[in-house]
C-alpha cells in the first residue's frame, strides 16, 4: 500500500465493483418471494388468506382498501414451496398481480392480467390520465416538531415513494384512484389512510412517537429504501437518537464526533473536533445551523462541537454529490437543523454530565399555532480547577457555554414563520488576565410559503457572526487582538414539484462579508502601537437550478447548475506580490469599488440505476467553490485560526468530484450495504509559507502558497437498522495529497489527515427495557507527519532536520469505547435515565503528539516523546424528560 | 503572543491528565548535510564559524565538527582567513565587527562553497533588564528588557539568555512591525522545561540577557529556528530558513552585542 497510483487505484475499485455485481447476483436469492414455506388455505376471502400467509411466514402485504373489502376467495395447498410459487397459484386465475415493496409484498388489481374481472364493489377506476396531487407537512402528534426525511409511501393503482424535505413538506402526483398512504421515520409510529384521490388533496400528517422514553429507543430502520430510490449519493442522515446511544468523550452526545465513525469521514487526530471529509481540510464543510453558516464548529479547541444535541432535530452530511442549493464548502456540507419547539404541551429535559450541564426549555406559545425552545449547556469543569493547589491551574479558567433559541408560528395552512438563534462562546484564560475567547452568534427568520400544492417556497434572512479576542495583560501592560466576520445572508429556494417524473429546485442566495482581520489594542508601557488591519468587504451571490427527472421506474437524473459569483469591494489596498512573498505593489480602491468578480459555474449531476427492488448503482459529478479560506497551520481547531476571502490574489478554492455507488439492502431491508468511490481534484488550496509569521500587519498573501490536491478513496459501509442489536461496521481506504509550490521541493505530499486504511464498528445492544449497551470501535492508520531524519548542534542546542513532508506515519490509532444506558423510573409525566460511559476502554496509548528532545536522564541522546491525552476516562451522566 | 498561546494550550492539555513517555520509532536514514553557524559581532576577537555535519537521531548529541574546511570572512576589500581551534570551529581575533559594514562568509569544505553575507545593524541601547518580585517563579521566571526602537527604519532584535553563565535553549526574537519608534518593554521567559527539580530557578541564580541588532535575514531565520521542531498544536515542522547559499543549513549574522545581569534577591 506504500504508494498507489491514481490509475491503478481507479482499476482496484473497478475490480471490487465487478465484485459487488457478482456477488449481487446471488445475494438476490434472498429475496423475500423467495421465502419458502407450507400452508393449507381453503376458500378464504383475500384480506384473511393473506392475513394467514402473514402468521406463517412473518411477510407482510400491504394493500388498498379495495383489495380488503374483496370478495375474491383464495385457495391454497402448499408444501415447502416458494411464496413467489404460492402466489403465482393462487392467484392465477384473478386479476391481481403481487411485487416486492420495500420489506412487505405489494398487493394490487391489474385488469389487463385477465379480462374476468372478480373485482369487489369499489371495482378500480380505469386509468384516465387524470392526475391529481397530495401534498402537505408530516409532523409528530406529541410535539407538533415537523419531520425531516420521512418516507411517503403511496400505493394503489401505481405505487411512488416519497421523502418529506427538510420543514417536512412533501407533495405526490398520482393518477385518480384509490391508494393506501404510509408515513414511516425513524422513533414514530407508522401513519396509514386509505383514501380516494378524485381531487387535490392536502394530507398533513400527525405521526405518533413509538415510546415515551427519552429518545432512547432502538435505532430501528431509518427510512427504508431511500438508498435505494434516489439519486442522491455520498449522504449520511443522522437522527439525534443515533447520536445519543453512541458512547463519547466525557459523555457529552456529539453529532460531529458520530460523524466521524462514518466511513470518508475523518478525525485530524486524538481528540479533534475538526472534521476532514474524503481529504478535504476542516475549513472546506459548509456548516449550516438552521441555515446560517457556523464558522467555527468546536468548544474547547475542538474537544467538542457547538451543537447541543437537546436542540437539534437533524444532521445531514453530504460527502459528495451535493444537491445545488448548497454550495461554499469544497469537501462537504453539514446541515444542521434544529428542533422547532413543542407546540402541544410544555415540557422540561435536561442533564448533568462530568463536564457540562444541560437544560432544554419548550412548549406551545398558542397551542398547535406556535411554539418556542430555549436550550442551554455550560460546562462546569473549571469550578474543580479552583480546587486545584497549583496555582497555575487554580488561577484558569476553562468553560464554554451555548444557547440555542427559537421560535415558530403557524399562520395559515400556507405559512409558517420561523426564528432562531446561537450563542456560544469559549473563555480559556490563564493567570487571570491573559487568555482567549471566542464565540459564534447566528440568526435565522424564515417564511416557509406554500403557493400551491406543487411549488414549496422558503424565504430565510440570516445573520451570522463569529469573533475572537486574544488578551495578553498584565499589571502594567494589556495587549488584545479582535478580529471578526460578519455575514448577512438572503436565501430564497423553491421546490416545484411539476409532475410525477420532475422534481424541480431553483433559487437564489446572497451572502455580504465583512471580514475584520485583526484589530490590535495596546495600553501600557509594551511599545506596541493600537492598530486595525483593513476591513474587507465581500459579496457572494448564487443561483442554481436543478431537476430531478425520474426517466422510468429504474432510471433517474439529477442535472442542475450553480451559478455563484464572488465579488470583492473596497475600501481598501490590494497588492501585488512576487514569488518570495514581497510586495511589489499596490491599488487603493474607495468605499464600494469593485476589485475583481470571480465567476464559477459548478454543475451538479447525479444518476441512479436501480437494479432491483433492493439494489442499486449511482454516479454522480459535483463542483463546489469556495471563497472564504481558513488559513491554518495546525491540525486542531484554533481559534486563532484566520478567515481570509478571496483577493485579487487568492483565487477560489474549487473541487471536482466524481464517485461511484453500489447499494444494496437485504435480509428484508434489516442490512444496508454501501459501496462508494469517489476522486477529487483540488485547485487553488491554500498552505503557510514556511517560516511564515501569523501575527503579522503585512498583507497576508506575503505568508502563504498556493498548489492543488487531489483525493480519492473507497468507503464501505454495512448497516444494521433493526432489531436488537443495530450499529454499522464502515471501512475506508484512501488517500490525500496535496503539491503546493514551495512546499516539499514542489513535489506531491501526503496530507497530514491522509489515514490509508480506517476501519470503524458501532454496535448498539438493547439488552432489556431498562438497559442499552454501546460499544465502538476505530482503527486508522497514523496521521501522515514529518519526523526527523538528522539532528546538528545550533546555538548550543540540539535541532532536528527534515527531508520530506509528512513521509512519515504516527502509529496506528484504535480505540474501544463503551456504553450502556440505564432507564430509571419511568412515568407518564416524568423519565429519567444514567449513561455510563468509558472511553479508550483498553487504554491505547494513542499519540496526540510526538515531539523530539534531549532525554531527561541522558542528555546527550535524543528521545521521542509521545504524548497521550486520553486512557481509560469513564463519565456518567444523568438525563431526565418531563 | 505565540507563547501565551503555547501556554494556554499546555494549561488545558495537563488539565486533562495527559501523559507522557518515550517511544521508539523507525526513522529514515540521516544522509548528512553541512551546518554552518557564523558571528561577526562588534566585541572584540568575538568571531567565529562552526562548521559540522548533521548526524543520525540514535547518535549521541555531540557538536559532529567538520575539520579542514577553508573558512574566509571578506568586508570593506579585507578577507581574513579563520583558523580552526578545535574540530570544527574556526576563529579569529583579527575582526571587529563595525554597524553598517557588510561581512561575506565563504566556506569550502573539500571543493564544495557555500557562502552567505550579513551587514551588522546599528547598535540599539539596552535600556533596562530587571524582575518584579511577582514574576519570579521557581519554575518559571519572566524579567523584563527595554528599549527604545530608533524611529524610521525597520529594526530586528535578538535576545540570548543565560542562567548563571550558561546559555538557554529559550531566546527571543523581536520585530519593530508593531512598535515602530516606541520604548518597548517585553518580557523574557527563562523556564525549567525539564521534570528535573534540581534545575529550577533558585534565588541568588544570576540571570543574563544578551541584546542583539540583527539583519532582517538572520531574524527570519531565528524566527523560523524556533518553529522549526513543529508545534504543540500541530503545525508540520520545517527547515529553517537559511540565509547561506549552497545547500547549508546554519545561519551567519553580523550583530551588536549588549549584556545586561540581574541577581534574583
Amino acid at each position: 500500500m506504500k504508494k498507489i497510483e491514481p490509475k491503478r487505484f481507479l482499476i482496484f475499485i473497478a475490480i471490487i465493483l465487478l465484485l459487488l455485481i457478482m456477488v449481487q447476483s446471488q445475494a438476490h436469492a434472498q429475496s423475500m418471494l423467495e421465502k419458502k414455506m407450507s400452508i393449507q388455505i381453503k376458500d378464504e376471502f383475500l384480506k384473511n388468506a393473506l392475513d394467514k400467509i402473514t402468521t406463517e411466514s412473518g411477510i407482510k402485504f400491504t394493500y388498498n382498501e379495495q383489495i380488503a373489502k374483496s370478495k375474491i376467495k383464495i385457495t391454497v395447498i402448499a408444501k415447502d414451496k416458494m411464496l413467489k410459487e404460492i402466489l403465482t397459484t393462487a392467484f392465477a386465475d384473478q386479476a391481481l398481480i403481487f411485487s416486492q415493496l420495500d420489506q412487505e409484498i405489494f398487493i394490487r388489481f391489474d385488469p389487463s392480467k385477465t379480462k374476468k374481472v372478480i373485482a369487489g364493489p369499489a371495482a378500480n377506476p380505469a386509468q384516465t390520465g387524470e392526475k391529481y396531487n397530495i401534498s402537505g407537512t408530516v409532523k409528530s402528534k406529541n410535539s407538533g416538531e415537523t419531520l425531516i426525511g420521512a418516507t411517503i409511501r403511496v400505493t394503489g393503482t401505481t405505487a411512488l415513494v416519497a421523502t418529506s424535505n427538510e420543514y417536512g413538506f412533501y407533495s405526490l402526483s398520482l393518477p385518480k384512484g384509490s391508494y393506501t398512504v404510509e408515513v414511516k421515520t425513524v422513533g414514530n409510529k407508522t401513519f396509514r389512510e386509505t383514501l380516494d384521490l378524485d381531487k387535490n388533496l392536502v394530507l398533513n400528517i400527525s405521526l405518533e412517537d413509538e415510546s415515551n422514553q427519552l429518545e432512547m429507543v432502538t435505532v430501528t430502520a431509518s427510512p427504508s429504501q431511500r438508498n435505494i430510490k434516489t439519486t442522491q449519493m455520498g449522504m449520511e442522515r443522522l437522527s439525534i437518537v443515533e447520536t445519543k446511544t453512541v458512547p463519547v468523550l466525557m459523555g457529552e452526545p456529539d453529532v460531529i464526533k458520530t460523524l466521524q465513525l462514518l466511513p470518508g469521514v475523518k478525525t485530524g487526530g486524538e481528540g479533534t473536533g475538526g472534521m476532514f471529509v474524503r481529504g478535504g481540510g476542516a475549513d472546506q464543510n459548509m456548516i449550516l445551523l438552521d441555515e446560517a453558516p457556523v464558522y467555527n464548529a468546536s468548544h474547547l479547541l475542538g474537544f467538542f462541537s457547538t451543537f447541543n444535541s437537546d436542540a437539534i432535530k437533524n444532521v445531514t452530511l453530504y460527502k459528495g454529490g451535493m444537491p445545488a442549493q448548497y454550495g461554499g464548502g469544497l469537501s462537504s456540507v453539514l446541515d444542521v437543523k434544529m428542533n422547532d419547539g413543542n407546540n402541544q404541551k410544555f415540557g422540561v429535559n435536561g442533564g448533568i454530565g462530568l463536564i457540562a450541564a444541560r437544560l432544554n426549555l419548550e412548549g406551545p406559545i398558542q397551542k398547535g399555532k406556535s411554539s418556542f425552545l430555549i436550550s442551554a449547556r455550560r460546562t462546569y469543569a473549571d469550578m474543580f480547577l479552583k480546587l486545584s493547589s497549583d496555582t497555575s491551574i487554580n488561577k484558569t479558567q476553562l468553560y464554554f457555554y451555548d444557547l440555542n433559541l427559537k421560535a415558530n408560528y403557524i399562520l395559515g395552512d400556507k405559512d409558517r414563520l420561523y426564528i432562531s438563534g446561537y450563542f456560544g462562546k469559549d473563555v480559556l484564560t490563564s493567570d487571570n488576565l491573559s487568555g482567549i475567547n471566542w464565540g459564534n452568534a447566528t440568526s435565522t427568520l424564515r417564511w416557509n410559503h406554500v403557493f400551491s400544492p406543487k411549488l414549496f417556497s422558503n424565504t430565510s434572512v440570516i445573520f451570522s457572526n463569529y469573533n475572537y479576542k486574544i488578551r495578553a495583560n498584565n499589571d502594567e501592560t494589556s495587549l488584545s487582538l479582535f478580529s471578526q466576520i460578519r455575514d448577512w445572508n438572503f436565501k430564497e429556494d423553491m421546490q416545484w414539484y411539476a409532475n410525477d417524473k420532475n422534481t424541480i429546485s431553483f433559487g437564489i442566495n446572497s451572502i455580504y462579508h465583512t471580514i475584520k482581520p485583526g484589530e490590535v489594542q495596546a495600553i501600557g508601557n509594551s511599545g506596541f502601537i493600537s492598530q486595525n488591519l483593513q476591513n474587507r468587504f465581500s459579496l457572494e451571490n448564487a443561483a442554481y437550478i436543478s431537476n430531478t427527472w425520474k426517466a422510468s421506474d429504474r432510471f433517474s437524473l439529477t442535472y442542475g447548475l450553480r451559478l455563484s459569483a464572488f465579488s470583492i469591494f473596497g475600501k481598501g489596498e490590494y497588492f501585488t506580490i512576487d514569488n518570495d512573498g514581497d510586495v511589489i505593489g499596490s491599488k487603493s480602491y474607495k468605499s464600494g469599488e469593485l476589485v475583481k468578480t470571480y465567476f464559477t459555474l459548478e454543475p451538479r449531476l447525479a444518476a441512479s440505476f436501480q437494479v432491483n427492488e433492493s439494489t442499486a448503482l449511482k454516479a454522480s459529478f459535483v463542483r463546489n467553490a469556495q471563497n472564504l479560506h481558513l488559513i491554518s497551520n495546525s491540525n486542531a481547531a484554533s481559534p486563532t485560526d484566520r478567515w481570509v476571502a478571496s483577493t485579487n490574489l487568492i483565487k477560489p478554492e474549487l473541487s471536482d468530484q466524481v464517485s461511484l455507488g453500489y447499494y444494496k439492502n437485504f435480509a428484508f431491508n434489516s442490512f444496508e450495504f454501501t459501496a462508494e468511490t469517489y476522486y477529487k481534484t483540488l485547485q487553488n488550496q491554500i498552505d503557510y509559507r514556511n517560516g511564515a509569521d501569523i501575527f503579522t500587519n503585512k498583507p497576508i498573501e506575503t505568508q502563504l502558497l498556493f498548489g492543488k490536491g487531489r483525493a480519492y478513496g473507497l468507503e464501505l459501509l454495512l448497516k444494521k437498522k433493526t432489531g436488537r442489536l443495530t450499529g454499522w461496521l464502515g471501512y475506508t481506504i484512501s488517500r490525500t495529497e496535496r503539491k503546493i509550490d514551495g512546499i516539499n521541493n514542489n513535489e506531491w505530499y501526503k496530507a497530514r489527515q491522509d489515514k490509508t486504511h480506517d476501519i470503524s464498528l458501532v454496535t448498539i445492544y438493547q439488552l432489556s427495557k431498562k438497559w442499552t449497551v454501546s460499544a465502538n470501535w476505530v482503527y486508522a492508520t497514523g496521521n501522515a507527519v514529518t519526523f526527523p531524519n538528522g539532528k546538528y548542534t545550533m546555538l548550543g542546542q540540539s535541532y532536528y532536520y527534515f527531508s520530506e513532508r509528512n513521509a512519515d506515519r504516527m502509529p496506528a490509532y484504535h480505540r474501544l469505547d463503551l456504553g450502556a444506558t440505564h432507564q430509571l423510573k419511568q412515568t407518564k409525566k416524568f423519565s429519567s435515565e444514567l449513561t455510563f460511559s468509558l472511553y479508550n476502554a483498553y487504554g491505547r496509548k494513542n499519540p496526540f503528539r510526538i515531539a523530539f528532545k534531549d532525554s531527561e536522564t541522558n542528555p546527550n541522546q535524543t528521545e521521542a516523546i509521545r504524548t497521550t491525552l486520553f486512557r481509560f476516562v469513564p463519565s456518567i451522566s444523568y438525563n431526565f424528560k418531563f | 503572543m505565540k507563547f501565551l498561546y503555547r501556554l494556554i494550550f499546555f494549561a488545558s492539555f495537563s488539565l486533562l491528565l495527559a501523559c507522557e513517555d518515550p517511544i521508539t520509532l523507525q526513522l529514515k536514514d540521516n544522509t548528512p548535510k553541512y551546518v554552518i553557524e557564523g558571528m561577526v559581532t562588534n566585541e572584540a576577537g568575538a568571531c567565529w564559524v562552526n562548521v559540522s555535519q548533521t548526524k543520525s537521531l540514535s547518535e549521541s548529541n555531540q557538536f559532529n565538527g567538520v575539520s579542514g574546511a577553508i573558512v574566509k570572512i571578506a568586508y570593506n576589500g579585507n578577507t581574513i582567513t579563520l583558523t580552526e581551534t578545535e574540530k570544527g570551529v574556526y576563529k579569529t581575533n583579527l575582526i571587529n565587527g563595525t554597524p553598517g559594514v557588510t561581512y561575506q562568509l565563504n566556506v569550502n569544505i573539500r571543493g564544495e562553497v557555500f557562502t552567505a553575507s550579513s551587514k551588522m545593524p546599528a547598535v540599539v541601547p539596552f535600556l533596562d533588564f530587571k524582575l518584579k518580585p511577582s514574576d519570579y517563579d521557581t519554575v518559571r521566571t519572566t524579567p523584563m528588557v527595554k528599549f527604545k526602537d530608533p524611529d524610521g527604519v525597520n529594526n530586528y532584535y535578538w535576545f540570548q539568555q543565560y542562567i548563571n553563565d550558561k546559555l538557554q535553549s529559550q531566546y527571543k526574537v523581536l520585530n519593530d512591525e508593531f512598535t515602530p519608534g516606541q520604548e518597548v518593554n517585553d518580557y523574557l521567559v527563562f523556564e525549567n522545561t525539564t521534570k528535573n527539580n534540581s534545575k529550577n530557578i533558585k534565588r541568588g541564580d544570576k540571570l543574563t540577557a544578551e541584546m542583539h541588532s540583527i539583519d532582517p535575514a538572520v531574524y527570519t531565520y531565528l524566527f523560523s529556528l524556533s518553529n522549526a521542531n513543529g508545534s504543540l498544536d500541530g503545525a508540520a515542522p520545517a527547515n529553517p530558513l537559511s540565509n547561506i547559499k549552497g545547500g547549508a543549513l546554519g545561519f551567519f549574522s553580523a550583530h551588536t552585542v549588549e549584556r545586561k545581569t540581574l541577581v534574583i534577591p
